[in-house]
């Protein structure tokens, strides 16, 4: 029997595995069964075995005598008070650089920083190098992927060759390999009608879509929100009709085809609005938000500080809070890291130079913890937001109901820790919190399988 | 300015050209300076202009300095006032033109900038494609080398906004009682935000910016600044209206239709500059282009205060200079005593 | 120990006196073809020379030189935003020039406006008149007439006040 605080010490390994254990006195937050209040946690040979909370217990045999819950023989027997356990999470969307860009990080330290985050499974977006439209490179990004720290990676398939929106890729082949969906990533099919066909295709295969919507000549040369600050910098702007233009047509061509959809990484109100709109007259389409647009604007770009040039951009403070008010409503039922590491060159020029994109992973519960002190969130809202993606990826995953193979994270909601270069361990240092003392972390996950 | 819903408190781009004590020792922009900055930097311009009239027009303040012009955007005039203002301190000069050479054949800036570190500048005065560019060069790249930001992108031309305010100053004094409008290609001039930051510092009575929809996107709806489409509505009654250029390539992505149609709607006739204020005057930054922006009966016209402002605009740089080098050396001294 | 301060009037009337003998020694006419130019280092000097230059009739103008952007205390004092414009009414080239301030301390006003002169061109002889020496001289750099010698303690230092009437000031610098 171990204590807490010796493997948190020990610990650079992110994730435990146990058979038998037991988390008492510890929040328990499970947004699909509604749980969230204090109780205790119990996994028996490597599945969630009971859950007590204060006035309800679930699983467990209840013939069981009181014996059995004296077991003496727990691998872990611990007293979890003001921690939070809840199921562990899922990435819709990692800006994952390997093949391709591994200047800028590799599975292996990107697939760490997503476990030490709180991560079990992490879809990859096709953007790579080689493009992910083949079987091929699905199968090399699954090999090389394999194992670390079990994690899964889901990887979406390119839906056209070489993301240049003229051929479709082979999606049955696709799927065959083992991609979870496909994207265009934020390339914009410009023909609509190979956009239309392409849908179809993917609809006849039964497979997600998920779309980044952005129309390439509305945003074209802009690198920030077209507003107050890009007019007081002298930046070229992205409008928000850039998103909702393209977003508008790709919600009634996700209507005309029948396409399973999701849509990723919406920025601004309008598309909100747009969404919630089109959900509203039955189209089932899900979306999500990126964590930095929850907690940040296009204010914080003021010095021309580049750690906040992202695509989309951050936009008004007016937009944050209409994002934040579609995480809480539904419309968005996501929150997506929107990780993306670079190489310190890559943010090392003028602005509009430098390369969009924060590496995310290490700051993502500093960012609910004081989202959830202000009130605009709660701890709940979050744990939905993260666990989420298995609906939209139709997955197994982010919850912890009784009889499913353990799968959570520890939480200290509280913790106060640096995060330096050393301790971030992504290999993309860019986030501006770097240095910082920050609120929050995942203290570790637990699986009860590898 | 701090902004109201910044989170991350990060040194606002202005701030980076102040050392501790508060005086210049970068001029990046006109932007979050005070108004004593401004008035001191017209003043010590104008001991300049003196200096400009005697027969021996040097005076020793830069001497032993290393000044280097890094142009990435060529600009022959606004490069010879430098070299000019700079060679009158004494300083010695170097003229780097980047934008062809190294940056094409894909070199980064950050690189370039590198391999110039052994020429041990003194001040680097930079023109660069990129807003932000002189900025990410004084704060990242080499903090003890002044930096004078000789326009960069859309976003600030400051040392043309300063040459501006003095000729204001010159021909009608005081900004308090000013109406001045600024015409023309708002959305795409550096020249414009810095004219507007410094008319507003100075207390300009009344700032109007007048340009087609295209070239003034409603987010610029600066505080304390008229914006509005009309020419004539713009001009009435104005002390000052200062003609932007307009470049061709504004003619492309259907921002304007043609330079004809520009010139009926913009365009500053002679009947035009008779609704600004009796002594009113018209200015244009330059180079012009005659018929687009101006009638040469108005550019060659009483009203004009556009030709000869040569040896201003050497006095301006030659006062910006000084300011910012003295701001360093009390920086690198460890403060004044 | 209080020092009592000469009178300004008084010290003029001495210079005057002692300038013209030290021309006469010299074989300069003060009246003739060759006469010699005077300049004034402002402000105090100015005054002083504006002074001098009347009381001796001299019938050239008077120059007057301001340092400022000589000066190679730049880091301590700063730039001075006010500088006003110097003015040679005449050639500096082959002249004697009688160089008036009103103040000597350490020499490095008069070595500034020496710089400053040198850049109009080449004078023949440069004779340094002087109100007050002070005596602290961090450069070799002597006046050559001066109306009085004082030796003030470590924080005071000495001002002329102007330019109607000229009084002397003593003053303690606060540290």
């Amino acid at each position: 029997m171990s204590s807490f605080s010796q493997w948190v010490k020990d610990g650079e390994e992110p994730i435990r595995f146990v058979k038998n254990a037991r988390f008492k006195n510890v929040r328990i937050i499970d947004p699909s069964q509604d749980i969230d209040g204090v109780g205790t946690l119990e996994v028996r040979h490597g599945y969630v075995d009971k859950i007590v909370m204060s006035n309800s217990v679930i699983g467990g045999d209840a013939n069981m005598d009181d014996v059995a819950d004296q077991r003496d023989d727990w691998e872990l027997d611990l007293d979890l008070g003001g921690k939070i356990l809840c199921p562990s999470f899922i990435d819709i969307g990692c800006a994952m650089p390997e093949p391709g860009f591994e200047q800028k990080g590799t599975f292996e330290t990107e697939l760490s920083a997503a476990a030490a985050a709180g991560y079990s499974h992490v879809a990859t977006k096709p953007d790579t190098s080689p493009v992910a439209d083949s079987p091929a490179v699905i199968s090399l990004m699954l090999e090389r992927s394999e194992a670390f720290h079990g994690l899964r990676i889901l990887p979406f398939g390119a839906l056209t060759q070489g993301l240049r929106g003229e051929q479709i890729s082979e999606l049955h082949a696709l799927k065959l390999a083992g991609c979870i969906g496909v994207s265009n990533a934020r390339s914009e099919i410009s023909n609509q009608k190979v956009l239309m066909n392409c849908l179809e295709y993917a609809s006849t295969h039964d497979l997600l879509v998920c779309f980044y919507s952005e129309s390439k000549d509305l945003a074209s040369g802009g690198c920030v929100h077209q507003g107050e600050t890009a007019a007081r910098l002298g930046l070229p702007g992205i409008p928000r009709c850039a998103e909702t233009v393209a977003l508008a047509r790709d919600l009634l061509l996700v209507a005309h085809t029948g396409v399973k959809a999701h849509f990723s990484q919406v920025s601004s109100i309008s598309a909100v609005e747009l969404i919630s709109a089109a959900q509203e007259r039955g189209l089932n389409v899900t979306a999500d938000v990126g964590a930095p647009y929850l907690y940040y604007n296009d204010e914080e770009i003021a010095g021309f500080n580049a750690h906040f040039h992202l695509r989309p951009p951050l936009r008004t403070e007016e937009d944050r809070k209409g994002l934040i008010a579609g995480v809480k409503s539904g419309v968005l039922c996501a929150i997506s890291a929107a990780h993306q590491p670079h190489e310190r060159a890559a943010k090392m020029a003028p602005f509009a130079d430098t390369e969009p994109g924060m590496s995310t992973y290490a700051t993502l519960l500093h960012w609910a913890s004081r989202l959830v002190n202000e009130d605009a969130l709660s701890w709940s809202d979050w744990v939905r937001g993260m666990t989420a993606g298995a609906k939209v990826l139709d997955l197994d995953a982010g919850h912890l109901r009784v009889g499913s193979p353990a799968a959570f994270n520890v939480i200290d909601p509280h913790l106060s820790w640096c995060c330096d270069e050393q301790s971030m361990i992504s290999r993309g240092k860019n986030n501006p919190l770097i240095g910082d003392t920050l609120t929050a972390k995942v203290m570790f996950q637990v699986r009860g399988f590898k | 300015m701090n902004a109201i819903n910044s989170r991350s408190q990060v040194q606002s781009e202005y701030q980076v050209q102040l050392n501790e004590h508060g005086q210049l020792k970068h001029f990046l922009s006109v932007e979050g300076l005070s108004r004593a900055c401004l008035i001191e930097l017209l003043d010590l311009a104008s001991s300049f202009v003196n200096v400009g009239q005697r027969a021996v027009k040097k005076v020793p303040l830069l001497r032993g300095k290393t000044v280097v012009n890094l142009f990435f955007e060529s600009s022959t005039r606004t490069r010879t006032t430098f070299e000019i203002a700079a060679k009158r301190l004494s300083a010695d000069v170097i003229n780097l033109n980047i934008s062809t050479s190294a940056t094409n054949k894909g070199e980064s800036l950050l690189d370039t900038l590198r391999n110039l570190e052994a020429m041990a500048a003194d001040m680097f005065v930079i023109r660069h494609q990129q807003s932000g560019a002189p900025h990410f060069i004084a704060k990242s790249v080499t903090p003890k080398v002044a930096v004078v930001n000789a326009g960069d992108g859309w976003h600030a031309h400051p040392t043309q906004a300063m040459l501006d305010m003095y000729t204001i100053r010159h021909y009608k004094g005081d900004f308090e009682q000013l109406k001045v409008a600024i015409v023309g290609d708002i959305k795409h001039s550096r020249v414009a935000r810095s004219q507007i930051q410094a008319l507003k510092i100075l207390g300009a009575k009344e700032i109007r910016v007048v340009a087609p929809r295209t070239l003034l996107p409603s987010e610029m709806d600066f505080s304390g600044v008229h914006c509005c489409n009309s020419l004539s509505e713009g001009v009435d009654g104005a002390d000052v209206a200062i003609m932007l250029r307009l470049q061709k390539e504004r003619m492309q992505m259907a921002l304007l239709p043609s330079q004809d149609e520009y010139f009926k709607l913009y365009g500053m006739t002679e009947k035009l500059s008779s609704l600004l204020s009796p002594e009113g005057i018209v200015r244009h930054p330059g180079p012009l282009n005659r018929g687009v922006e101006i009638a040469s009966e108005v550019a060659d016209g009483p009203r004009s205060v556009i030709l000869d402002q040569v040896h201003f605009g050497i006095a301006i740089r030659m006062a910006v200079m000084s300011k910012i080098m003295e701001g360093q050396q009390i920086e690198q001294q460890g403060g004044a005593s | 120990m209080e020092q009592a301060l000469p009178e300004v009037s008084a010290l003029l009337a001495s210079l005057r006196m002692e300038v013209l003998a030290y021309l006469s020694k010299k074989g300069i006419d003060p009246d003739g073809e060759k006469q010699p130019k005077m300049v004034g280092i402002e402000t105090g000097g100015v005054w002083v020379a504006r002074s001098l230059h009347q009381s001796m009739g001299l019938s050239s103008p008077l120059g007057t030189l301001d340092i400022s952007f000589y000066r190679d205390d730049f880091t301590e004092k700063g730039l001075h935003p006010k500088v006003k414009p110097s003015t040679l009414p005449f050639s500096v080239e082959n002249e004697t020039i009688i160089l008036v301030d009103d103040v000597v301390m350490s020499g490095r006003t008069v070595r500034a406006a020496l710089n400053e002169l040198f850049d109009y061109g080449r004078p023949s002889l440069v004779i340094l008149v002087v109100l007050i020496d002070l005596n602290e001289h961090q450069l070799p750099i002597q006046p050559d007439i001066s109306g009085v010698k004082l030796t003030l303690k470590p924080n005071e230092r000495v001002k002329l006040t102007g330019p109607s009437p000229l009084a002397l000031e003593l003053r303690q610098l606060d540290r």
